[in-house]
């Protein structure tokens, strides 16, 4: 609530017109690149560690030509969607319930408040012992790492359903359960979705991650290889090719929330 | 349809922390009526709304509708907020809507046409497709009412439902409303901290005096509400609220010795 009157305030200001929006985009992403260009192009770094653009494009291309990229990306987005949706399944429900229901906070509001302070990745061992090496250790880690910011991140949100809203929903006639069902969770979608787009940033981290351990494919496993062999710009292509991946994702969140809650955007 | 408050007493917290919010509130609402809670901030006003919607539990007493004891919230009991209480996420007529869509006991067909008159009721009828927060404040409760009315009370409970907006729409919303009742059999319990308005358009007008809350003076105005907007300066209506608020100054400044623990 109060990010959105902070960014309308912001926005009504200087990025009413859209020209100097998209002015500022570019600008964010092409200064970098620019900068990136003219170094290596001087030489200052020596180019085994600083690989100019043109062999990151090759690398990439050489890459996707030999279908190792698309392998690579496929294995690794999948691991990222299963444990995504396993931790949103899980954690987005319960935590509406505990936001609607006290006795349910006071159940799982102190155990995912200690859980979630112990980092994702220090499970690893754990789960490989528990779950072998294939891909289920890789999976839930990616869910354990980002259900418990789920829970207690929805349940924040619903805290900001007005009072009046529901008790005006109970004298309609509703009952309890069509409160939570569709008036608790329907005003509480936008969050939902800012909530699942800012967690899916941490399954990527956390994918990474997973991948040092064992696996056969995938953009993190790729990238660890790279460093074995000294490959830089293997590094930069993959690192490119993750950053262009989430960056999607994210947009398409985004997307996803203004078509489903023009209401909020 | 009666509505019977029988010594009605709220207390909120326990042990030193107890504070009495209402005290032995009797009150009788019979079908049809048009009543008001006129009380200055603070009063209890909204409790003792709260808990004739069943949205809170009276320490003492009893609540009757029809001889039944209130025991929570329900749809033969409508109740409007001062404001927030529009679903963001509907247009007008779904907001109209959705109390009988929650309620499951109207076909697709009722709800269609109810929808359409009580948005014409109150004049939205070319608006339905909007969006709340593309209306104003005045709409916004127009619609808080058609949706309380189409969801079928017995009895409409309206908390400072003109609290927030100017004095100008406030009078249209004023004129709206007698007008409204005297169109519907409708039965209804008016909460406000404006005398006039309590006078202006209630058959029964009930001061709650504060600290704790217990009703000082019921009155029965008895007003020719042909013009309202006349009604507001004529010289009988001025004195009977000069009058009135010369008796709640009074009841007030006696209450203000410290309270007991209940
Ligand atoms: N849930 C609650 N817990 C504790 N005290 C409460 C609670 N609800 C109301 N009160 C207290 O009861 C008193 C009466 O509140 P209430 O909201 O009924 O007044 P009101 O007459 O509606 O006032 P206003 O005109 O400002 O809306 C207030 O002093 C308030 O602090
Ligand atoms: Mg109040």
């Amino acid at each position: 609530m109060i990010t959105h009157a902070i960014r309308r305030w912001f926005s009504s200001e200087v990025l009413r017109s859209s020209a100097w929006r998209l002015g500022l985009h570019g600008t964010s992403l092409l200064l970098p690149l620019l900068l990136w260009l003219a170094v290596s192009h001087a030489q200052v770094v020596d180019p085994a560690f600083l690989p100019s653009p043109a062999q990151v494009i090759d690398s990439l291309w050489s890459m996707a030509s030999s279908g190792i990229l698309l392998a690579d990306a496929s294995a690794s987005v999948r691991r990222v969607m299963l444990g995504f949706l396993l931790a949103a399944v899980v954690g987005v429900p319960l935590g509406i319930l505990m936001g609607a229901f006290a006795t349910i906070r006071a159940l799982l509001e102190p155990l995912s408040g200690f859980l979630r302070y112990m980092p994702a990745a220090a499970f690893t061992p754990l789960l490989i012992i528990y779950l072998g090496i294939d891909e289920a250790p890789k999976i839930v880690l990616i869910a354990i790492g980002t259900v418990f910011f789920n829970m207690l991140m929805v349940m924040d949100a619903v805290k900001f359903v007005p009072r009046e809203l529901i008790e005006t929903t109970l004298t309609l006639g509703g009952s309890r359960r069509q409160v939570v069902a569709q008036v608790i969770t329907r005003y509480t979608l936008p969050s939902i979705i800012d909530t699942l787009r800012i967690n899916m940033a941490t399954s990527w981290n956390l994918l990474v991650v997973a991948e040092l351990l064992a696996a056969e494919v995938g953009l993190g496993k790729r990238i660890q290889l790279a460093q074995r062999f000294f490959r830089t710009e293997q590094i930069f292509a993959d690192l490119l090719v993750l950053g262009l991946m989430g960056f999607a994702i994210d947009l398409a969140f985004r997307l996803l929330l203004r078509l489903t809650c023009r209401w909020a955007v | 349809m009666e509505f019977n408050v029988q010594s009605l007493s709220k207390t909120f917290g326990e042990g030193r922390h107890a504070r009495l919010v209402l005290q032995n509130i009797n009150l009788r609402v019979r079908s049809g009526e048009f009543t008001a809670i006129v009380g200055r901030s603070g009063s209890g006003k909204s409790t003792l709304l709260r808990c004739l919607a069943g949205l809170e539990r009276p320490s003492r007493g009893v609540i009757r509708m029809d001889g039944q004891p209130v025991t929570g919230p329900g749809p033969d009991r409508g109740l409007v907020f001062q404001n927030y209480s529009l679903y963001p996420w509907l247009n007008l007529a779904q907001n109209v809507a959705f109390g009988m869509e929650l309620q499951g006991r109207f076909s697709r067909r009722d709800i269609r046409e109810r929808t359409a008159y009580f948005l014409d009721v109150v004049g939205l009828g070319d608006r339905r497709k909007l969006l709340p927060r593309e209306c104003s404040g005045g709409m916004q409760q127009r619609v808080a009412i058609a949706r309380a009315l189409a969801a079928d009370p017995k009895v409409l409970l309206l908390d400072e439902p003109f609290g927030a907006l100017d004095l100008h729409i406030r009078a249209t919303m004023q004129e709206f409303l007698y007008r409204l009742w005297e169109r519907t059999c409708l039965t209804a319990i008016l909460i406000t901290h404006d005398l006039e308005e309590a006078l202006l358009l209630a058959q029964q007008v009930h001061v709650l005096a504060p600290n704790p809350g217990r009703i000082s003076h019921t009155l029965a105005p008895n007003f020719d509400r042909q013009d309202l907007d006349n009604l507001r300066f004529s010289p009988s209506f001025l004195q009977q609220r000069r009058g009135l608020a010369m008796a709640m100054e009074s009841v007030e400044s006696c209450s203000d010795v410290p309270q007991g623990a209940s």
